[in-house]
């Protein structure tokens, strides 16, 4: 019989793992549609969802594969969906709907190069943005960065926590590399897997008021059928979930949905820090490029060069504080990613001149060629 | 006698939220209040009712119904109550929304959970316009009347819904005019009893926008008008359905049929193979209770240096696979750190096939093949491909077959078997791929035979371990002679 939890050690595409930790998250509805190159996400749920019980539907596009995570979100499920570059960009309606709402929902962006149809089959790190802000107008979600097959399980799990807990979209951003590698992935026994599910109401119908927030600035949330009877709406509400389109519902409604996140990054918030204590210079990565600044990192230290490395295992909410201090202990931040500069203006923006901050680009279509990250720190020394 | 305050319906209505946005001489209105009446009237179990909306005047009746509501986004209510009602497939779920909501934005979700079947009733009020936004021109505007957008005249030919609903699978397709209170009420009652995608178009007044324009100025004008030139019939045809002014609008129960939904086809396809009764998104099915496992302690793998692997070949010669079992016997069999990469083109199958392997006791940043300490190559095309791969002291295994190497240097040391031959002496050359692997073990330190045989064993199809052990068998004993002969 098959399993929801596959404990044991196994070999796996970070793909693959993105599916079994779905699964062993409590994933039991899939919606999405193909795309390159994060169909075997598509696949391999089509087999492992029955197997399980749930259900797994292939829509007609990634308008309605979005859509329908929201509605099976408010149905009870913890539902997932993956998709790269062009299907993502048609998802941020939804996603916008999400946020308003406060579904919680996970969204898998296989990065591919782009703009546009760009490099189906090739990597790109250029979607950290539209992952912050391709939905218009002010709101926040959460995204993770997976490096490996390994983290790309243990991340997917977390995403659902994540979004479980502030009741947001959590989107995990894999990229291309990361998707279609195979690398061992330890699946731990069920019953140490930690599994978060939204908060639920804790007070009767009547009493019951569909936004009002807790102190942590989430509300409870009910689920269809149950006889709370909710109204909820994409237009701006008021807290009992009903349509009040004016400015004074707008700013408390828009702050707390901003808040939620900003007030509690420091707890969603998950950076690695390797080489900190006497570095000079510090790089910092996500993704496949940081595993190629690990590996640039093991030269230039044996080098002895003093260059640190930060790993953003979130990268959304951005780690401002932390940036910020060691932006007065250091000569040069190195941001190496797959795109003309997303996350660099983050970093520079933070650190706020407090000390360099240098990109090291790449247009997309292959990793770094680690010389030209070597060069870079070289130059500094 | 009593009077009693409260309004009948007023249980299903919000009356917090009244009054309403919609207009005098509206038809969402009555349709609204239909609704209600058939909810009342049908006896049904009330708080497991969806009710979804889109955007648009008729996007707003979720939110005045006293059921769980949803007001989404435009165009996308059909595909949110697909996800409602497949995680807990125990909901009724009712689409309540307009014509441009439904047909053009949404169309597409539309027409494909018509065809899926999926058990939603749509309600569909058809106003010939777009009125939240100011009367422009829509999918269903009559041809030749005006609308915001079409100042001139209309010259688009409107959709027949009843009819692209029939030709795409829905199993309830009805039509009535706002004007046809009692048959809407009556349909929705036989909608909420059908098992399957259930379409109820209601062609509806607008007299603020589309009518005032189209000389039908009041909501009386409107019904009037419908009442005069509407045509019920028993069983219309849907081709007939077209609405052209000057001819009747032909309304009726155009299809009423019994087919299994999505989710029964579901359970019909995959219950037997997977032994299990049910499928829902909410985690709500019970799977059979399964033996606790642990994760084995990894033993710390021997010292190695870094090793990079390219295997290369032809598409089909199972490349792919090999490059796989390998990643396997070495990663959960060995505890080596290990990481398998397969070269991707643009072509789904055929051509060259390749993939990297990258073997170390230490833990490995870069994941591709960038100069391979050893090449397995199993065809000529690959062979000339990767030349330029191949340095000094560079380790090549090949089929000697199907390979010449030419113009190597002197101290490339070169592992030949007649792979592909040994696999057609065991009756299929498909098995070369492994007989190779059993060579490549016997020669090489990454991995004992067993931690690749038992790779074999879980990354071959089922039904064909004691071939494939065969021919592993058969190259590694093929590799233990080698050095001797």
């Amino acid at each position: 019989m098959a399993k929801d939890v596959l404990t044991g050690i196994h070999f796996l595409s970070g793909n693959y793992a993105c599916v079994e930790g779905a699964i062993a998250a409590g994933c039991r509805f899939y919606a999405g549609y193909p795309i390159t190159p994060s169909n075997e996400i598509a696949e391999r749920m089509s087999v492992r969802l029955p197997q399980v019980g749930g259900v797994y539907i292939q829509m007609e596009d990634e308008l309605a594969s979005m859509a329908a995570l929201v509605g099976a979100s408010w149905a009870g499920a913890k539902p997932m969906t993956a998709t790269s570059g062009p299907g993502f960009s048609l998802m941020q309606e939804n996603i916008g709907l999400a946020a308003m709402m406060e579904t919680p929902c996970v969204v898998v962006d296989v990065m591919r190069g782009s703009p546009s149809t760009g490099l189906p089959t090739a990597v790109g790190q250029a979607d950290v943005m539209q992952a912050r802000w391709g939905s218009h107008g002010d709101y926040e979600i959460i995204a993770l960065s997976p490096s490996s097959p390994q983290e790309s399980f243990d991340f997917t799990i977390k995403a659902f926590n994540l979004a479980e807990r502030w009741r947001v979209p959590a989107i995990v951003l894999l990229d291309e590399v990361v998707g279609h590698m195979w690398e061992r992935v330890v699946i731990p026994p069920k019953e140490e897997i930690r599994l978060v599910f939204r908060k639920r109401p804790s007070k009767p119908r009547e009493e019951f008021l569909l936004y009002k927030a807790d102190k942590d600035l989430v509300p409870e949330m009910p689920i269809a059928g149950e006889g709370y009877r909710f109204h909820t709406t994409g237009l701006t509400h008021n807290i009992k979930g009903y349509p009040d389109t004016t400015a004074r519902a707008q700013a408390p409604l828009v702050r707390r949905l901003v808040d939620k996140i900003r007030k509690n990054a420091e707890k969603i918030i998950d950076i690695e820090e390797h080489y900190i204590e006497d570095a000079e210079v510090i790089l910092i990565s996500y993704g496949i490029s940081y595993r190629v600044c690990q590996y640039v990192l093991d030269k230039v230290r044996s080098d002895g060069l003093k260059v640190g490395i930060i790993k953003l295992n979130t990268i959304w909410p951005f780690p401002e504080r932390r940036i910020q201090e060691l932006a007065k202990q250091i000569r040069a931040f190195i941001v190496v990613e797959i795109n003309l500069g997303q996350i660099v203006f983050e970093v520079e923006r933070v650190a706020h001149g407090q000390c360099e901050t240098i990109l090291v680009p790449h247009a997309g279509g292959h990793i770094h060629d680690p010389e030209d990250i070597y060069n870079v720190i070289k130059d500094l020394f | 006698m009593q009077i009693k305050k409260e309004h009948p319906l007023e249980r299903l209505l919000r009356r917090e939220r009244m009054p309403h946005i919609l207009c005098t001489g509206c038809g969402i209105g009555t349709t609204m209040a239909n609704l209600v009446e058939a909810l009342e009237e049908g006896e049904f179990d009330l708080d497991k009712i969806s009710v979804v909306s889109g955007i648009g005047c008729a996007g707003r009746v979720a939110g005045y119904l006293n059921l769980d509501g949803f007001h989404t986004t435009h165009g996308r209510p059909i595909a949110f109550a697909t996800g409602l009602k497949l995680t807990n497939p125990d909901l009724t779920v009712i689409v309540f929304s307009g014509d441009g909501d439904l047909a053009a934005i949404g169309g597409n979700h539309l027409i494909h959970a018509a065809r899926r079947n999926i058990d939603i009733k749509v309600i569909c009020i058809n106003n010939f316009t777009y009125g939240m936004t100011g009367g422009q021109l829509g999918p269903t505007t009559p041809s030749g009347t005006w609308s915001s957008t079409s100042v001139y005249g209309n010259y688009e030919i409107p959709f027949n819904l009843p009819y692209l609903l029939c030709a795409c699978g829905a199993t309830y397709v009805a039509r009535w005019t706002s004007a046809h209170a009692h048959h809407i009420k009556n349909s929705i009652i036989e909608a909420m009893h059908h098992k399957g995608f259930s379409f109820i178009e209601v062609i509806s007044a607008c007299p603020v926008y589309w009518g005032r324009k189209n000389k039908l100025r009041t909501g009386k004008d409107m019904v009037k008008f419908f009442l005069e030139h509407t045509e019920i019939k028993r069983h219309p045809d849907p081709r007939d359905a077209l609405i052209q002014m000057g001819t009747p609008i032909l309304c009726g129960v155009f299809v009423n049929e019994k087919r299994p939904d999505y989710l029964d086809m579901m359970k019909a396809q995959l219950s037997k193979k997977l032994g299990i009764s049910e499928f829902r998104g909410d985690g709500k099915v019970t799977l059979p209770e399964e033996e606790k496992k642990v994760v084995s302690e990894m033993r710390p793998p021997k010292e190695i240096k870094l090793t990079q692997i390219k295997l290369a070949g032809l598409g089909g010669q199972g490349i792919a696979l090999l490059g796989l079992i390998m990643g396997r016997a070495a990663s959960i069999f060995e505890g080596y750190s290990t990481v398998y990469t397969q070269e991707y083109g643009p072509e789904a199958r055929g051509g060259a096939s390749s993939s990297g392997l990258i073997i170390s006791s230490r833990a490995v940043n870069m994941p591709y093949t960038t100069a391979p300490d050893i090449l397995v190559i199993m065809a000529q095309g690959a062979f000339r491909k990767y030349r330029k791969d191949i340095r000094e002291n560079s380790i090549i295994f090949i089929d000697k077959d199907l390979v010449r190497p030419k113009n190597i240097p002197n101290s490339v040391k070169v592992y030949a078997i007649p792979a592909t031959r040994m696999a057609e002496k065991l009756g299929r050359a498909l098995v070369a791929n492994i007989v190779m692997l059993g060579f490549f073990t016997a020669i090489t330190p990454y991995f004992s035979v067993e931690s690749a045989e038992k790779a074999v064993k879980m990354s071959v199809p089922k039904g064909t371990e004691e071939f494939n052990l065969t021919a592993f068998k058969e190259g590694y004993e093929y590799g233990r002679q080698y050095g001797r002969a």
